[in-house]
């Protein structure tokens, strides 16, 4: 799969390699390109202006404090090796068990996971471990092996998406049928929200919002190649997978980091 | 868990939602699940703090709120102590506050523990402007609109209510400041004097122009809570927050007695002190200078 990098909507971070397409019209993310026609960005979003030159440079030149303004500025951070990335996940917390991740086939039941109910057709956007107490705060996706054009997609949902996700409050059923109503988006203060969606489990009082949701192009992508890493604000960010082909080889390491 | 934030939270809403599901007038489900929704909206609060702030300090119900399994069902603390920690805790809720919060406590018990039908003969304008203004000070706190917690339809007809009964107050201190300047005008410059002098005996803080007479009188506040404590020039130094309750001015007689009656008249109703506390004698009353065991 292509990620849309032509479109006019789109700029390219690096335009070598197509590491990370960001959408124009995002709310928060901008690209130097967009100064000239840009309202001057706050100085909270600055660093997320440095996106050319900050998300797609080599790890190994960012200081973890310097990756971490990047990664709380953007939501995210695209790092190029897990050496790389160590020294700021090392800074976040403590990091789970890693699992890999690999497009199968669906088994046409309505399975837990994403590839059992949606195989390798595009999974909707979600959070993940949105049933957890508490969600952990950052998801750490790497790659271990790519061919071919894959992609993430990274979804910030703008203030109207936003408004309507903070109004909204979900049924959830976990494995074992334990009902709990949550609500989409929580506070946390400093006006941050902790957002929650999975629209396997998560049944939302407001029944236009998955629609709603589903129709949102993403706000940046990154394409995969073999040790890439992205460090992911699982609270603010929702994220998916396209559609992959079935003779496609992706396959991923998941983590998750929870404040130590 | 059981108090966790998101579960609090998320039940206010749905509550609140499914109150607003029926029709905002003559229907007695509109005000019951509004009223429970309430008392969730009280403990969201606590709990974005921690969890433990709504466990019952006897037994394991602390354990249970820090993640910890029990063998016995964890109990909640009861509301009236959740409304004495809000008080505490959150800017604005203030005794008026506190006086809404346990009206539409009383309606809910009076509706779920006794044989009255108590919500079916109570209207709008009794129950949803207490209900706005108590969740309006908790959203203030959660940083949340009103709207995001409440139907925006429930949120528009409250604050016409709340309107309502702002513009009966403001008529009503109008007036009484009006008839305490009446009051004034017929005193002669002597009497103004003689009452005048009764101003010095009182305590010289929180003084403020009396909106009838003009003079400088005090007003009656409450410490709501303190901040957090901070070094500055060997001390320790917190700021204490004070909500004017009261207020009487002794030459025209303007009697104001809630803070809601101080705001209509436009005076200040919040005033912050710096208390210090001498660091030298707060670590000596912690020193135990015996000789322990040696005596």
């Amino acid at each position: 799969m292509r990620i849309a990098i032509t479109s006019p909507h789109w700029d390219v971070v690096d335009p070598g390699d197509a590491l990370v397409a960001v959408r124009r019209d995002s709310h928060r993310l901008h690209t130097g390109r967009d100064y000239g026609r840009c309202e001057p960005p706050r100085a909270s979003k600055l660093l997320s202006c440095d996106v050319r030159h900050d998300v797609a440079v080599s790890g190994s030149r960012l200081e973890p404090d310097h990756a971490e303004q990047i990664l709380l500025a953007n939501g995210f951070i695209v790092l190029e090796s897990r050496a790389a990335a160590c020294p700021l996940i090392t800074r976040l917390g403590r990091e789970s068990e890693v699992v890999a991740l690999a497009p199968r086939a669906a088994t046409g039941e309505l399975g837990w996971s994403h590839s059992n109910r949606y195989g390798f057709g595009a999974f909707p956007w979600h959070t993940d471990c949105a049933l957890d107490n508490l969600p952990p705060r950052w998801m750490v996706l790497e790659c271990e092996t790519a061919e071919g054009r894959t992609s993430t997609e990274l979804l910030d949902p703008g203030p109207d998406l936003l408004r309507r996700m903070k109004r909204c409050v979900m049924r959830v059923r976990s494995r074992s049928g334990h009902i709990r109503h949550l609500p989409a988006a929580s506070p946390i203060g400093e006006g941050r929200f902790r957002l929650r969606w999975d629209p396997r489990v998560c049944d939302s009082s407001d029944t236009e919002l998955d629609g709603l949701l589903g129709r949102q192009s993403p706000t940046a992508a990154y394409e995969w190649v073999r040790g890439r890493l992205v460090v992911v604000d699982n609270w603010r960010l929702l994220h998916r997978r396209p559609a992959v082909e079935p003779t496609e080889t992706r396959r991923l390491l998941r983590s998750y980091v929870r404040a130590g | 868990m059981m108090w966790d934030f998101d579960t609090v939270y998320g039940k206010a809403k749905l509550y609140f939602a499914r109150g607003a599901e029926h029709e905002h007038s003559d229907d007695e489900e509109f005000v019951i699940w509004h009223l429970l929704g309430f008392e969730f909206l009280l403990r969201a609060p606590l709990a974005m703090l921690h969890a433990s702030l709504l466990a019952v300090p006897e037994g394991d119900s602390i354990l249970a709120a820090n993640g910890i399994p029990t063998l016995t069902e964890p109990k909640s603390v009861p509301t009236h102590t959740v409304v004495r920690r809000l008080m505490q805790i959150v800017p604005d809720f203030t005794q008026e506050r506190e006086r809404d919060a346990f009206n539409l406590l009383n309606l809910r018990n009076a509706e779920l523990h006794t044989g009255k039908s108590a919500v079916g003969n109570v209207g709008n304008e009794f129950w949803l402007p207490k209900l706005l203004r108590v969740a309006g000070v908790i959203c203030a706190y959660l940083e949340v609109d009103l709207a995001d917690v409440l139907d925006e339809e429930v949120v528009g007809l409250g604050r016409s209510l709340v309107d309502r009964e702002d513009e009966r107050l403001a008529r009503r201190v109008a007036g009484l400041i009006k008839e305490a300047k009446s009051f004034r005008s017929k005193l002669s410059e002597g009497e103004i004097a003689s009452r005048a002098l009764g101003l010095a005996g009182l305590p010289g803080q929180r003084r403020v122009a009396c909106p009838a007479c003009n003079h400088r009188v005090p007003i009656r506040a409450e410490r709501m809570r303190t901040s957090r404590s901070r070094f500055k020039d060997s001390s320790l130094v917190r700021d204490a927050v004070y909500v004017a309750t009261g207020f009487e001015c002794p030459i025209c007689t303007l009697r104001l007695s809630s803070t809601a009656e101080i705001k209509a008249a436009e005076l200040t109703q919040q005033f912050t002190e710096e208390e210090r506390e001498d660091l030298t004698e707060r670590l000596l009353q912690d020193v135990v200078d015996y000789d322990y065991g040696n005596d």
